[in-house]
């Protein structure tokens, strides 16, 4: 009975130990966590977790009108044309990133409702801050990386 | 053994829970996404590279461009002050019934950010004659054999740097090295360098315009120019202007959102070192360079075949506006420009000729 | 009883044709919470889901699935009225978040909304290869709101079933 003992005691520490290094795996992943501006500013993404993988969508807009027609801005060029309707407040336009360590997130993608395109991502934080996202087609090469800044809510 | 079972479950369960945990939970305490602050430094938004509408950006190209036939008349190799009458006897005269080459264009981008964009490039056309019923027996039919037999060729490397200022003021240079004439696989010696500086403005998201000065072989000779950049797109985005002026210039109609049609100019040219020719030279080595430059009016309908492929289609007129010579003196370059007189090697002239280009381009979106 | 009959039988005549067979599938009901207190504008409600297909698929392999309808109500029916617009993703480990349905703008007064059901829906089949996985409702919403909110979704599927 004792040694069962010292055999739950040693496993539950390891299991312990093994979801401590999780949290703090997770704990600098979630760095990403957070309000974003892209440097072109017209928009702010509001970035979270789900399901241990980060996912940003889009909460302002600076422009939220469609100046052709006065509505709230659509996905109107979706290359799915079902999906043309959906609207840009609230849009997932990053998915699926994962922490990979050293401050990179991978495998993610990145929507551009402008033109409908999806492109492979990475994100690199330069700091707390500031992140340089970097979309591509195919490698990294045919790609463009953009700074974005946190913001927070003027209290 | 219950308890040994409730306590490893206890231990799962915290394990478990700590995955679960994840910021969704975390207080909403954010209300108006449109009144926040930088939480730390300065934010500034950079003027982007391109405008919207444009015809694609060409990461690499790959194509053939093939002319009909012209009449070729060459003199012989001498020095004439422009604008001498040659008398007839004294040309040598062809007719190229095939000219034309398969044609190599990258440009990578080496950094693409928001604040810097640098990109290298090369370039590779091969130009292939058959030129038939060569009249004339002296260096004038030499050089249409030359070109018969080995054609010309032009490779280079290029560099571009884009650097917006701030949202709306941009610098662009573009500089490259070419090497241009009829070598097999050894190097020539000599290199024409080319560059161009602009400075420029992109008011809103549908223009773009920038000034400069170049130096270029456009034309066939060395020359400094100025140089103006001009794109705008229509609000319904259906047309627009693309120019680098005087090297090329378009009018663009989309038709959707994957094909258009574009029609304008585009001046090529450079200038191309014979080899062979040394001995027919003066005494000091010069090397004898054909200054070839043509104008191409032309309409071109670009397509999307899949992804970031496209397809290009070209088709126009070559006009040719010099395929004089000169002989210079160790490879050493001079300066004519529009107004010097210093005379020539050779006044050679060629016909005009339809032309068409097919190209496939693997493309930026 | 009847529907699991018919079911055997379809999936009986699969097994000896070899073929792939179009299988319906009416998902339990789904409840998804969004953590308030919520705010005017972008909120985002999530459920893990489980599906249990293994009545369903037999012995047979899941070749294709395709969402085909998708009803949601809310626990507190008067909470519809103050949301502007509805997107449903689905989400999960190793797989790419994808957009299945959505509504925009949801009708007045309406007690349950039929969502439309997007015309692109490649992979989806490999959600259900999962664990589980991550139902996500963006809403948009017209106020403020204290509390949770709780939304009940119904899931319809079509699955293109192999059998070996």
């Amino acid at each position: 009975m004792k040694k069962l003992l010292a055999l739950v005691l040693v496993v539950g520490a390891m299991l312990f130990t093994g979801s401590q290094s999780f949290k703090a795996q997770d704990a600098e992943g979630d760095v990403l966590v957070g309000v974003w501006e892209p440097s072109h500013g017209k928009a702010r993404v509001k970035v979270e977790k789900i399901a241990d993988k980060y996912y940003g969508k889009i909460v302002w807009l600076r422009e939220p009108n469609d100046p052709e027609n006065g509505q709230p801005k659509v996905d109107k060029n979706n290359p799915d044309e079902s999906m043309r309707k959906v609207p840009l407040k609230g849009y997932r336009i990053l998915k699926d990133f994962t922490y990979a360590g050293k401050k990179e997130w991978v495998d993610g993608t990145i929507y551009d409702p402008e033109n409908g395109n999806t492109y492979s991502c990475v994100i690199k934080a330069k700091d707390d801050n500031t992140l340089d996202i970097r979309g591509y087609i195919g490698v990294k090469t045919f790609g463009r990386t953009d700074v974005w800044k946190r913001v927070a809510v003027k209290k | 053994m219950k308890r040994l079972f409730c306590l490893l479950l206890f231990l799962q369960g915290g394990w478990a829970w700590s995955q679960v945990t994840d910021s969704t939970s975390e207080e909403e305490d954010e209300v108006d996404y449109g009144a926040v602050e930088l939480v730390e430094g300065k934010s500034k938004t950079y003027a982007n590279s391109r405008i919207v509408g444009t015809s694609p950006q060409r990461f690499v190209s790959v194509g053939w461009d093939l002319q009909g036939p012209y009449d070729m008349t060459f003199s012989p190799i001498a020095s004439y002050p422009e604008g001498t009458d040659i008398p007839d006897i004294d040309q040598s005269t062809g007719r190229a019934t095939y000219t034309g080459g398969f044609r190599l264009n990258a440009n990578i981008p080496v950094i693409s950010r928001n604040n810097l964009v640098w990109q290298l490039g090369a370039t590779y056309w091969d130009t292939r004659y058959n030129i038939n019923n060569i009249a004339g027996a002296n260096s004038g039919s030499d050089v249409l054999r030359a070109l018969n037999d080995r054609g010309m060729r032009t490779g280079g490397l290029n560099t571009t740097v884009y650097k917006p200022l701030n949202e709306f003021q941009f610098l662009l240079f573009q500089g490259s090295v070419d090497m241009s004439g009829d070598f097999g696989w050894g190097l020539q010696p000599y290199v024409r360098g080319s560059a161009a500086v602009l400075w420029g403005k992109r008011p809103n998201e549908r223009k773009q315009w920038a000034v400069g000065l170049s130096r270029t072989y456009r034309v066939g000779a060395m020359n400094y120019i100025p140089i103006v950049l001009y794109n705008w797109t229509a609000p319904n985005r259906k047309w627009g202007i693309e120019a680098l002026l005087p090297a090329r210039g378009a009018v663009r109609y989309n038709i959707d959102r994957n094909s258009m049609l574009l029609a304008g100019f585009e001046l090529e040219g450079q200038s191309y070192r014979l080899n062979g020719f040394l001995s027919q030279l003066r005494a000091d080595q010069g090397s004898l360079e054909i200054r070839r430059g043509e104008i191409r009016p032309r309409l071109e309908y670009m397509r999307q075949l899949t992804g970031y492929f496209w397809l290009g289609v070209q088709a126009g007129y070559r006009i040719n506006y010099s395929f004089d010579a000169d002989v210079l003196p160790q490879g050493q370059e001079f300066f004519r420009g529009f107004f010097g007189t210093q005379p020539f090697a050779m006044l050679n002239s060629i016909g005009n000729a339809p032309y068409a280009q097919i190209t496939i381009n693997f493309v930026s979106p | 009883m009847k529907n699991t009959l018919a079911l055997l039988a379809l999936l009986l005549v699969a097994v000896a044709c070899g073929k792939t067979e179009k299988v319906d599938y009416k998902a339990d009901e789904i409840t998804l919470t969004a953590e308030g207190p919520l705010y005017d504008g972008s909120n985002t409600a999530t459920a893990s889901w489980k599906a249990n297909l293994s009545d369903i698929l037999g012995e047979g392999k899941m070749e294709g699935a395709r969402l085909t309808a998708v009803t949601i109500t809310a626990a507190e029916p008067a909470d519809l009225a103050l949301i502007s617009d509805i997107t449903l993703q689905f989400a999960g480990k190793n797989v790419a978040m994808q957009k299945v349905a959505f509504l925009n703008p949801l009708p007045d007064g309406a007690n349950s909304v039929t969502l439309q059901v997007a015309d692109d829906q490649k992979g989806l089949a490999d959600f259900f290869a999962l664990d589980e996985i991550t139902v996500v409702a963006d809403l948009n919403l017209k106020g403020e709101y204290e509390g949770n909110m709780t939304l009940k979704a119904k899931l319809e599927f079509s699955f293109d079933v192999s059998s070996k």
